[in-house]
C-alpha cells in the first residue's frame, strides 16, 4: 500500500513538474541595461542674439531657451528681451515650464513667468504649446494668468526657407494679446502689438549661425492710443544683425 | 607615418610588387594582393587572443581615435571550421565595458555577447573567454555591443568553412567589408540628431529645387508635392540619418583614395565575401562590367542567380562569385543616399585603377514609404486617427514575378507593390510620427533609388535557399506582430510606440515552438533588423525554400513576415541593426524557454 | 569617297554578321531583343561547338564517366579531364545532384557567351549534339570526337550555375 502510494506521488510530482516547466530566468538586474535609451541631456539654443537699429536708438535683443530632459519631459525655460541703448523702457521675461510631449510634434508647457521689464513686474502663470505645425510652422503659443488676475497670450510662428543647404531665410510673426487693459504697463485691451521679421542666417556649422535682417513693428488698438498719449512711435522699423547658437 | 607619405609609399611598393606590411592599422587581408593572406585560424586547441584597445586611426589630414581589436580596424579575419569547438580569450583594454558578439552565428545564450541581455559585459581589464561549438558556415562578422564602439572600429570579419565539400567551385576569394567612419564622437552626434533633425542631411529641398521642379514637372505639381509632404511635416530626402558629411566609407578600412585592391590571375573565378559592418549605412554594390553571381546570402547557401547590383543592409552579407577579364574593375559601394562611396579595385596586376563611376542623383522617399496608397491628388494625408482595421489578406500574392530567373517586364517601384494589410486605429502614441496606412508587400523591390537602375538589381524574391531548412515546411503555431515605430523629429525609435526602456516584458517563447513575427514598418525608414540565436526564414513566395537570413531588411511602409524555431534556450536580442536606432530604443529581446533541443555532433 | 566608306561599312557589318553566326547562335529567334526568352524558343538549332564535333558511341575508344552535382551541388566529378586529338570519347553522366544540371562542351569563350545567353533569355530549352541535359537522379550519354588540340571546359550553363563555378576543364592533347 506504501509502495503504490509513494509510486503514486512521484508520478503526480513528475507530470505536475512537466506542466509547469521553469521558464528561463530573465536577466539580472546587474548586468545592466543593453541600450541607453533614456538620455538626460540639456539642450540651448541662443536663437536671437542681436543688435536691432532703428529710428532714435539702438536695441540689444535676446530670445534664448534651453532645456534639460528626456524624451517626454523636459524642464524648460524660456527668456526675451531688449534693452535700449539708451537705458529706458525695454523688455525682459524669464519663463520656468514643465514640457510634455502630448504629440509626435507638439510639447504642453506649463509653468511660471517672471516679467522684469517694462515695471512694475508681474509674476503669471502659463500654459501653452510648442511645436511644428503643418507645413512646417515652428509654433510657439503661451497663455497667461497674472498676479492681478488679468489674461493675456502670446503667439510666435517662423519659418525656414532653403535658399542653399547652408544659406536660410526665415521669416517670424509675433504677437500679443491682453484680454483686459494694464495701463500701468503701457498694455490696451486686445491685440498689443504685431512684429514682422525676415532675418536671412548662414549656418557656418549647425549650431552656429550669423544672419542679418530687418523688422517692422507695430502697436496696436489701446496699446497703440497709450503709446501715442506718451509720444511714443506706434510703428517701428529696424535693420538687425546677430548671431544663432546651439548646444 | 602621414597619409600622404603612406600612399606613396604604397604606389611605390605596390608597383615594384611588394606589398609589405606598411601600416600598423591594417590587418593583412585587408591588402590582400595574391591569396588569403593572414588570418587568425581558430578552432579547437587553437585558442584566439582578441584584444580590444583604443589606437590611434590618421588619413586624409585628419586624426581620430578608434576602438580596435589587435591594433586594427577592421579587426583581424578569424576563421573557423563547422563542427569544431572554438575557444576566445578577450581582453578589454579601453575604460569603458566591452563585448563581443558573433553575428549570425548560432550559439548558447550566454555566448552571445550582448551586456544586459547574455551576460554583464567585459569589465575594462577583465578577459572574458567565449567557449561554443560552430555550428553552420558561411561568411559573418563580428562586433561590439557596447555603446557606440561599433561605430568607433570594433568589428571584424569571420568565415566558417563547411565540414563538407562547397557547393560553389571558385579559384581565389577575398573579403570585402564595408563600414563608415567617424572623427566625430557619436555620443554627440547621437544627441546632435535629438537636438535636429536632419542634422547630417545636406541634401534638403532648396526653394531653387522647388522652382526646378516646377519648370520639369508644372506649377501645380510641385506645388502638390510640397504640400503633401508638408503637410506630414515629413522630408522626402529623409534617406539615411548619418551621412557622408559626418562619414568616411571604408573598403576593408581604407578610405576610397587609398584605393584597396585586390588581385586574381585571368581566368580564375574569384569569391567576393561582402560583408556590411557598417553603424550608419546601407550601401548599393556593383562593379562596372562585371556581372556578380550571388551563391550566399548570410552566410546561407542559395540558387545561385546573376546581378549587376544589389542592395547591402547594415549586418548583412552576401557572398558572390565573379569571373573577371583580364583588366582592372572598380568595385563601387555606394552609400544609398549618394552622399558618397567606398571603393576598390579587383585587378590582375598591382597598382591598376579602372575609372570610378560618378555618384548618382540622390533618392527621395515616396508615398509608397509613407504608407499612403494614392500616388497624388486628394489629401490622403497621413490618417492619424486610423482606419478600420483589416485583416492581411491570406495567400497574397506577394508581386510574384513567375518563374526564377524571369526578369520582370518592368522594375517593381513603390506603388506597384501589392497592398497587403491595412493599419487599424492605434497610432503608437506621441513617440510614433505616422503609420502605415496601406502596409505593402515590397519584397520585390531592389530597394530605394534602384527601381530604374537601368540593370538587373537583386531582390528579397531572388533569394532561395539551396537546401531547404529541417523545419522549412513546418507551419507556425504561433503569430506574433510587431510594429516598426519611430518619431522622426525628435529621433525617438522603438518597436510598438515603445522604448526598450518601457517596454514591459520580453516576447516569451519555447524551443521547438514555430514562431511567425510579422513586422510592419510604420516609420519612412529602412530598418535592417537582427535576431540573435536563430535563423530568421523570410516567407518570400519560396516555399520550402524561403532563404535563412539572421538580417531583414524591413522597407517603410512595409509589412512582412518571417518564421522561426529556436532549439535552445535564452535570453536573445531583437533590435534594429542601425546602431543609432538600436540606442534610442529600437530593441526588445526575446525569452525562450523549454529544454535545448540541439545536439552537437 | 563617300560612297566607298559607306560599301566598306556595309562589308564590315556583313562580316560581322556571319561571323557572329558563325560564333554558334542559335537558329531562330534566338537574338532577339524583345519579349520572354520562353515565348520564343521551343525551337532546336544545331550548335556548333568549337571542341570538335559530335561522334557516334559505336566508334568510341574510352568511356569516361563524369558525376554532375558532386562534390558539391555545382561541380563536377572529376573537374579535370584529357582527351587526345582525333579521339571519340563516350561521355556517359550522372546527376547527382537536387537540381536539374546539363554538361556542355566547347571552348572558354563560347561557353561564357551562351551562359550569358542563358542568363537573359531563361527557360530557354536547347537540344544540342554538344550538350546533355539531366533531371536530378537520371544518367545519360555523349559521344563526342575531339578534332582540335588545345584548352577546352564542360560546364553547365542553367543559369547562374556555370557563374557559381560548375565547370570542368578539358585538355585535348
Amino acid at each position: 500500500m506504501k509502495a503504490l502510494a509513494a509510486a503514486l506521488a512521484t508520478l503526480l510530482f513528475a507530470a505536475s513538474a512537466a506542466a509547469q516547466e521553469k521558464p528561463f530566468p530573465l536577466p539580472p538586474r546587474e548586468w545592466g541595461e543593453p541600450v541607453m535609451d533614456q538620455p538626460v541631456f540639456p539642450f540651448l539654443l541662443l536663437d536671437r542674439i542681436e543688435r536691432r537699429w532703428q529710428k532714435g536708438n539702438d536695441l540689444r535683443v535676446w530670445d534664448v531657451q534651453g532645456w534639460v530632459g528626456g524624451d517626454y519631459n523636459k524642464l524648460w525655460l524660456k527668456s526675451e528681451g531688449k534693452d535700449e541703448a539708451g537705458g529706458r523702457t525695454g523688455q525682459a521675461d524669464i519663463e520656468a515650464l514643465y514640457a510634455r510631449l502630448i504629440s509626435p510634434f507638439w510639447y504642453l508647457q506649463a509653468g511660471v513667468r517672471y516679467e522684469e521689464r517694462p515695471s512694475p513686474s508681474r509674476t503669471s502663470l502659463a500654459l501653452g504649446v510648442q511645436g511644428l505645425a503643418p507645413y512646417w510652422f515652428k509654433v510657439d503659443a503661451t497663455l497667461y494668468l497674472n498676479e492681478k488676475g488679468k489674461a493675456s497670450a502670446r503667439f510666435e510662428a517662423e519659418y525656414d526657407f532653403l535658399l542653399t543647404q547652408r544659406l536660410i531665410l526665415q521669416p517670424l510673426l509675433e504677437t500679443s494679446f491682453a484680454a483686459s487693459a494694464e495701463p500701468e504697463r503701457s498694455v490696451g485691451r486686445g491685440f498689443n502689438d504685431l512684429e514682422l521679421a525676415l532675418r536671412l542666417r548662414y549656418e557656418i556649422r549647425r549650431q552656429f549661425a550669423p544672419y542679418i535682417g530687418v523688422t517692422w513693428s507695430r502697436k496696436l488698438g489701446g496699446t497703440a492710443d497709450l503709446a501715442r498719449a506718451a509720444g511714443e512711435d506706434v510703428t517701428e522699423r529696424a535693420i538687425v544683425a546677430g548671431v544663432r547658437i546651439w548646444f | 607615418m602621414s597619409v600622404m607619405d603612406r600612399r606613396r609609399f604604397m604606389q611605390s611598393s605596390a608597383a615594384l610588387g611588394l606589398l609589405s606590411a606598411w601600416s600598423q592599422l591594417l590587418p593583412p587581408y585587408a591588402r590582400a594582393a595574391l591569396g588569403p593572406g593572414a588570418e587568425m585560424r581558430v578552432g579547437g586547441d587553437r585558442i584566439g587572443e582578441l584584444v580590444i584597445a583604443r589606437t590611434p586611426l590618421e588619413f586624409g589630414g585628419r586624426r581620430g581615435s578608434a576602438v580596435t581589436i589587435n591594433g586594427t580596424v577592421p579587426g583581424p579575419l578569424l576563421r573557423f571550421r563547422e563542427g569544431e569547438t572554438v575557444t576566445l580569450r578577450v581582453t578589454n583594454r579601453l575604460e569603458e565595458d566591452t563585448s563581443i558578439h558573433w553575428h549570425g552565428l548560432l550559439v548558447p545564450s550566454d555566448q552571445d555577447g550582448v551586456p544586459g541581455i547574455s551576460f554583464p559585459g567585459i569589465k575594462p581589464g577583465e578577459t572574458f573567454t567565449y567557449r561554443y561549438p560552430v555550428r553552420q558556415s558561411g561568411t559573418y562578422w563580428y562586433h561590439s555591443h557596447s555603446a557606440f564602439q561599433e561605430q568607433l572600429g570594433h568589428y571584424a570579419p569571420m568565415i566558417i568553412d563547411p565540414a563538407g565539400r562547397e557547393p560553389f567551385a571558385y579559384d581565389r576569394e577575398h573579403v570585402v567589408l564595408l563600414s563608415d567612419w567617424t572623427f566625430g564622437d557619436p555620443h554627440r552626434m547621437f544627441l546632435n540628431l535629438k537636438k535636429q533633425a536632419g542634422f547630417f542631411n545636406f541634401q534638403q529641398r532648396t526653394v531653387g529645387d522647388f522652382f526646378r521642379d516646377a519648370r520639369e514637372q508644372g506649377w501645380r505639381a510641385a506645388w502638390q508635392d510640397r504640400q503633401m509632404w508638408g503637410e506630414m511635416r515629413m522630408d522626402p530626402t529623409d534617406v539615411l540619418d548619418v551621412t557622408g558629411a559626418a562619414l568616411t566609407y571604408l573598403m576593408n578600412g581604407m578610405p576610397p583614395e587609398l584605393n584597396w585592391s585586390a588581385l586574381f590571375k585571368p581566368g580564375e573565378r574569384v569569391r567576393l565575401r561582402f560583408i556590411n559592418s557598417a553603424a550608419a549605412t546601407f550601401f548599393n554594390v556593383r562593379i562596372p562590367g562585371l556581372p556578380m553571381t550571388v551563391i550566399q546570402a548570410d552566410g546561407q547557401n542559395l540558387m545561385p542567380v546573376t546581378v549587376e547590383e544589389f542592395q547591402i543592409g547594415i549586418a548583412e552579407t552576401y557572398d558572390v562569385v565573379v569571373r573577371p577579364d583580364e583588366r582592372a574593375y572598380t568595385v563601387f559601394a555606394e552609400a544609398m543616399d549618394r552622399s558618397g562611396y567606398a571603393r576598390g579595385t579587383l585587378a590582375p596586376r598591382p597598382g591598376m585603377s579602372a575609372p570610378v563611376p560618378p555618384l548618382r542623383k540622390r533618392p527621395l522617399r515616396s508615398m509608397a514609404d509613407m504608407g499612403m496608397e494614392m500616388d497624388h491628388g486628394a489629401h490622403g494625408a497621413m490618417n492619424m486617427q486610423g482606419g478600420q482595421a483589416q485583416k492581411p489578406m491570406p495567400g497574397m500574392d506577394h508581386g510574384g514575378h513567375g518563374t526564377h530567373g524571369a526578369q520582370p517586364m518592368k522594375p517593381m517601384t513603390g506603388m506597384q507593390s501589392p497592398i497587403v494589410a491595412r493599419h487599424g486605429p492605434d497610432t503608437h502614441g506621441p513617440g510614433n510620427t505616422s503609420v502605415a496606412m496601406a502596409q505593402r508587400s515590397r519584397l520585390g523591390e531592389p530597394g530605394i533609388g534602384l527601381e530604374q537602375a537601368g540593370h538587373r538589381v537583386l531582390t528579397y524574391m531572388d533569394l532561395k535557399a539551396l537546401e531547404p531548412g529541417p523545419d522549412a515546411s513546418r507551419r507556425p503555431t504561433r503569430e506574433i506582430e510587431l510594429h516598426l515605430t519611430g518619431n522622426m523629429e525628435l529621433f525617438i525609435w522603438s518597436i510598438d510606440g515603445k522604448k526598450f526602456s518601457e517596454a514591459p516584458e520580453p516576447i516569451r517563447v519555447r524551443t521547438g515552438e514555430r514562431v511567425r513575427v510579422t513586422l510592419v514598418n510604420d516609420t519612412m525608414m529602412e530598418h535592417p533588423m537582427h535576431q540573435h540565436g536563430v535563423f530568421m526564414e523570410l516567407d518570400n513566395g519560396a516555399g520550402a525554400q524561403k532563404p535563412r537570413k539572421h538580417t531583414i531588411i524591413v522597407k517603410a511602409g512595409e509589412r512582412l513576415s518571417y518564421d522561426f524555431t529556436y532549439d535552445e534556450p535564452g535570453n536573445f536580442a531583437f533590435h534594429c541593426h542601425v546602431l543609432f536606432h538600436m540606442e534610442a530604443g529600437m530593441f526588445r529581446f526575446f525569452n525562450v524557454s523549454g529544454p535545448s533541443l540541439w545536439k552537437e555532433g | 569617297m563617300k560612297r566607298m566608306r559607306e560599301l566598306l561599312l556595309l562589308a564590315t557589318a556583313a562580316a560581322f554578321v556571319h561571323g557572329a553566326q558563325a560564333a554558334g547562335e542559335h537558329a531562330g529567334g534566338h537574338g532577339s531583343a524583345d519579349g520572354h526568352g520562353k515565348r520564343q524558343h521551343g525551337q532546336s538549332g544545331a550548335h556548333a561547338s568549337r571542341a570538335g564535333e559530335p561522334g557516334s558511341a559505336a566508334q568510341a575508344k574510352r568511356t569516361i564517366d563524369v558525376v554532375m552535382g558532386e562534390p558539391g551541388e555545382f561541380r563536377f566529378a572529376p573537374e579535370r579531364i584529357e582527351v587526345k586529338a582525333g579521339e571519340t570519347v563516350l561521355f556517359r553522366a550522372r546527376n547527382a545532384g537536387k537540381l536539374a544540371h546539363e554538361m556542355v562542351l566547347g571552348d572558354a569563350a563560347e561557353l561564357k557567351a551562351h551562359a550569358e545567353e542563358m542568363r537573359k533569355h531563361p527557360g530557354m530549352v536547347h537540344k544540342d549534339a554538344s550538350s546533355l541535359m539531366l533531371e536530378p537522379g537520371r544518367s545519360g550519354e555523349l559521344a563526342w570526337k575531339f578534332t582540335k588540340v588545345g584548352e577546352f571546359e564542360y560546364g553547365c550553363l542553367v543559369p547562374g550555375h556555370y557563374e557559381a563555378g560548375m565547370v570542368g576543364k578539358l585538355l585535348v592533347k
